[in-house]
């Protein structure tokens, strides 16, 4: 009779606990529902065209749930003021207005040392190396041109990113004054193919995705950017700290999808250059 | 004695038929009952208690003896989970209390029962991303409504009586980043009010409305450059195109006028304060980035911009000049008398300025701690930087060395009004004590992609205290006496004629302080932290104190070491009302 309450007790504990343990994944499969946050108006990753939820990031997060045997449910988010606070919102707390959280976030950094200041969370599985690229409209500043180019001829940049806070200092603040700034890369864009300015620095990703049909005349590439500290980094997934299993999941999803070329096939539907992070994220210039 | 039979019965018809044909009207706020807020105790018409924004109340059966005996009289609870900051004003008339709540919500309870009448909750469209929490900070009385601006950017006009919506009209586009939680003010008919959205990309305004129907009838944008409005046409553009700006990031130079503005009618003039200029970064934008952090002085008839006065030329800091610039009557020892305008920035210093004309007249500490600025020159009018202690360019590729920095960002005195009261000739500023380390931050990232960020953590300065009520003299700058509290002071400040100074603090407590001494003579508490504005009025011979308490706010969403003296508070959400019986028991 104790042996068997005893029994009893212990089958129980360990049931709770497995299930404290395994929530995510159970959950999910369960539930049958991939919960994802991608960010809302960011042509070709997230965005909404038609009506209907489009772009690579929802593309890979749809063919990540469909791994999972689940249907995926997107949900378009805001940007806050820097990654943390997007986590905050939408990975492992919730936004103080409500809405609670989703199981992943795409579009993540994987960058070790940003992942040591974001404890709550796990960067895993990336699938693109991102990096900062220049558009510009080779009747303006000819073939081959460089930074110096933009001392004269204006350029636009999505206001307070990372090629704005560059620009503003590159060329001992000589480049400033012809600085454009916009809301977004896809009004920047457009203003180039307008031919308002002579070129746009923001990451390639983008600028290939909003100029995949452009005249002849406007060429995306790298340019040399003497001080920039980051010119690229690593995109993956982000997922709440303990959900191990979950992790396990996506990153054998992924992976999967990667070795079977959706990953590429998604990106080129795009016209967006497949870069796979093969290697570790360049880390800082002069780190 | 015919005549005089004659005119006394003329008089005595006229008297019942103004009687007769008043009554209706009895319910309506004039132009009239919100110029005489100030000096009519028995009802609370305006944010500030007067469009001057003295908070100060000729009431004086409360008072240094009698304050003992102050005890409540009901209490109303918000209710449901949205337990956030309630940083409200009440207002009083026609025998009831309207207050605003966190998440744009309205209450309105019968002064004299207590009992709720309507509760308006506005509905909140998904996707909102306000900075700096949900709070509301009060609304405006005219006419039959109660004019409040939301939290996804509206002006929404309620009935007094039955809390319906009558006008509604969109300020900005939420989408954009525009929020609002400041009170409006109502001056000569005109609804005044400014944008908040302190974020990257918007560009502050004051805005001027027909109260009655929320049509707009001028605008004028806080940064240089941008063209004003009025009646749809333009009105000239704001100081000079370029002056104090470099390419174009004056049109998207920041300055938002998010905790709304004062009036003085001596004057004939409003003031409105304005936000940091962006970008955050001060090495980007060479210049004084007019008229960011500043203090403009518009007329309320076209809102053109009479005058204007920079605390914190080219910000580095993110001291936002936003805090209320308070009209009153600088006494000089020659009994001269200056109109003036007193002022406690984030950046440290009490300015009083001539309020004809803008005019420096002296600028002092009141915290303890300056280190952005050695003091500011009374000839120029201008700070003398400490140029070592301003932050260094985040374009550095390493992280950069720290600089300490003092006070914080969140101010030597943040939102919460001073009250100043002219029997003592004393201004009350709620100040905090606190400064911040700030260093490049190379290792950052924003919508996914890599960012050249600023990192910083604030720190209290002293062990035992981070808020200090203080008694600053306009005149000699001092400060007379200073009443301290363990956690950051975010409340506002009233004071009576009663000597009294009333003020609220984290911990719970409303607190009141022998106005010439600072001795603290009567406290209560009221179930979670006060960070709203007391009031205080006269109803049926009997003085009544209201505040809204609810902890919240912008202290608890910033970390570090602040974090510790405020983490123990509980969330709450309510309106204490207490009176002083007339007969004490």
């Amino acid at each position: 009779m104790n042996m068997r309450v005893l029994a009893s007790v212990t089958l129980s504990l360990s049931l709770v606990a497995s299930s404290l343990f395994a929530a995510g994944l159970d959950d999910i499969k369960n539930k049958g529902v991939l919960s994802v946050s991608l960010y809302k108006d960011f042509p070709p990753y997230s965005y909404v065209a038609d009506g209907k939820q489009t772009g690579i990031d929802v593309d890979i997060a749809n063919a990540l749930a469909a791994k999972l045997g689940v249907s995926s449910q997107i949900r378009l988010v805001g940007a806050d003021e820097n990654v943390e606070d997007d986590l905050r919102n939408n990975v492992w707390k919730g936004h103080y207005l409500g809405g609670g959280v989703t199981d992943l976030m795409l579009h993540m950094p994987v960058d070790n040392a940003f992942a040591e200041k974001v404890d709550k969370v796990k960067f895993i599985a990336p699938y693109q190396l991102e990096q900062v690229a220049f558009a510009f409209d080779t009747n303006k500043v000819g073939k081959q041109p460089t930074l110096a180019n933009f001392m004269s001829d204006s350029i636009g940049v999505e206001i307070d990113t990372l090629s704005d806070v560059y620009l503003l200092e590159a060329m001992q603040g000589q480049i400033s004054k012809n600085i454009r700034h916009f809301e977004n890369l896809s009004k920047a864009t457009t203003a180039l193919k307008a031919g308002e300015i002579a070129g746009v620095m923001g990451p390639r990703g983008e600028l290939e995705g909003l100029l995949a049909e452009h005249p002849d005349t406007i060429q995306i590439q790298s340019l040399v950017t003497p001080g920039l500290a980051r010119s690229n980094w690593a995109m993956g997934i982000a997922v709440k700290a303990d959900n191990e299993e979950l992790v396990k999941a996506i990153n054998e999803s992924m992976a999967a999808l990667v070795k079977d070329g959706t990953v590429k096939k998604i990106f080129e539907q795009y016209k967006v250059t497949y870069t796979p992070p093969a290697i570790a994220p360049e880390v800082t210039a002069k780190n | 004695m015919k005549s005089g039979d004659l005119f006394r019965k003329v008089l005595l018809a006229s008297a019942i038929s103004f009687a007769l044909t008043s009554a209706p009207l009895m319910a309506a706020v004039t132009d009239q009952d919100i110029a005489n807020d100030a000096t009519t105790p028995n009802d609370v018409v305006s944010y500030g208690l007067g469009l001057q924004g003295q908070r100060f109340s000729p009431l004086d059966k409360l008072n240094t003896d009698t304050v003992k005996n102050l005890i409540p009289a009901f209490v109303l609870s918000y209710g449901d989970e949205k337990q956030r900051g309630q940083e409200a004003q009440p207002l009083v008339h026609n025998g009831k209390i309207f207050v605003t709540a966190s998440y744009s919500r309205v209450f309105t309870v019968d002064a004299k029962t207590g009992e709720e009448l309507w509760q308006y909750d506005h509905r909140l469209p998904d996707g909102i991303l306000p900075c700096c929490d949900v709070v509301n900070r009060g609304g405006a009385l005219y006419d039959n409504l109660f004019i409040f601006s939301t939290l996804d950017a509206q002006l929404v006009a309620l009935d007094q009586d039955t809390g319906k919506v009558v006008w509604k009209e969109k300020m900005e586009d939420y989408k954009a980043g525009y929020s609002n939680t400041a009170a409006p003010i109502v001056v000569n008919g005109k609804v005044i009010t400014g944008v908040s959205g302190g974020e990257f990309g918007i560009v502050g305004k004051v805005e001027a409305r027909d109260a009655k129907t929320g049509k707009l009838i001028w605008m004028r944008p806080t940064v240089e450059g941008h063209m004003g409005t009025l009646d749809g046409k333009d009105n000239g553009i704001t100081g000079e195109t370029n002056k104090s700006w470099p390419g174009d990031l004056w049109k998207t130079g920041g300055a938002a006028t998010w905790l709304g503005g004062t009036y003085d009618a001596e004057t004939n003039t409003l003031f409105f304060g304005t936000g940091n200029p962006a970008p955050w970064n001060s090495h980007l934008r060479p210049g004084d980035n007019l008229y960011s952090s500043s203090v403009l002085a518009i007329n309320p008839d076209d809102g053109k911009i009479k005058w204007s006065y920079q605390w914190t030329p080219h910000d580095g800091w993110d001291f936002d000049g936003v805090n209320e610039f308070v009209s009153f009557d600088l006494k000089q020892a020659d009994g001269k008398v200056i109109k003036a305008g007193g002022h406690a920035d984030r950046n440290g210093f009490f300015y009083v300025l001539d309020r004809t004309n803008g005019q420096l007249i002296s600028a002092n500490p009141f915290v303890n701690k300056i280190t952005w600025a050695k003091g500011i020159d009374l000839k120029t009018g201008r700070p003398e930087y400490d140029d070592a202690n301003r932050p260094g360019a985040p374009s550095a590729a390493e992280k950069g060395q720290s600089v300490f920095s003092a006070p914080s960002f969140l101010g030597g005195k943040n939102w919460m009004p001073m009250a100043y009261n002219p029997n003592t000739d004393l201004f009350y500023v709620p100040s905090n004590e606190w400064g911040m380390d700030i260093w490049n931050e190379p290792i950052s990232y924003k919508k996914g992609a890599a960012y050249l960020g600023a990192g910083f953590t604030i720190k209290p300065l002293n062990e035992d205290y981070i808020g200090a009520l203080r008694a600053m003299d306009p005149k000699t700058g001092k400060v007379v006496w200073e009443a301290k509290n363990k956690a950051p002071l975010w409340g506002g400040v009233l004071t009576t004629a009663g000597n009294l100074v009333f003020t609220g603090t984290p911990e719970g407590y409303l607190k009141a302080f022998d106005a010439k001494t600072g001795q603290e003579l009567w406290k209560f508490q009221t179930g979670s932290g006060v960070v709203g504005c007391p009031i205080t009025w006269e109803q049926d011979g009997e003085q009544f104190v209201a505040v809204p308490s609810g902890w919240g706010g912008a202290v608890p969403l910033w970390g570090g070491e602040v974090a510790k003296s405020v983490k123990h508070l509980n969330q709450g959400g309510s309106l204490w009302v207490f009176k002083l019986p007339k007969t004490p028991s």
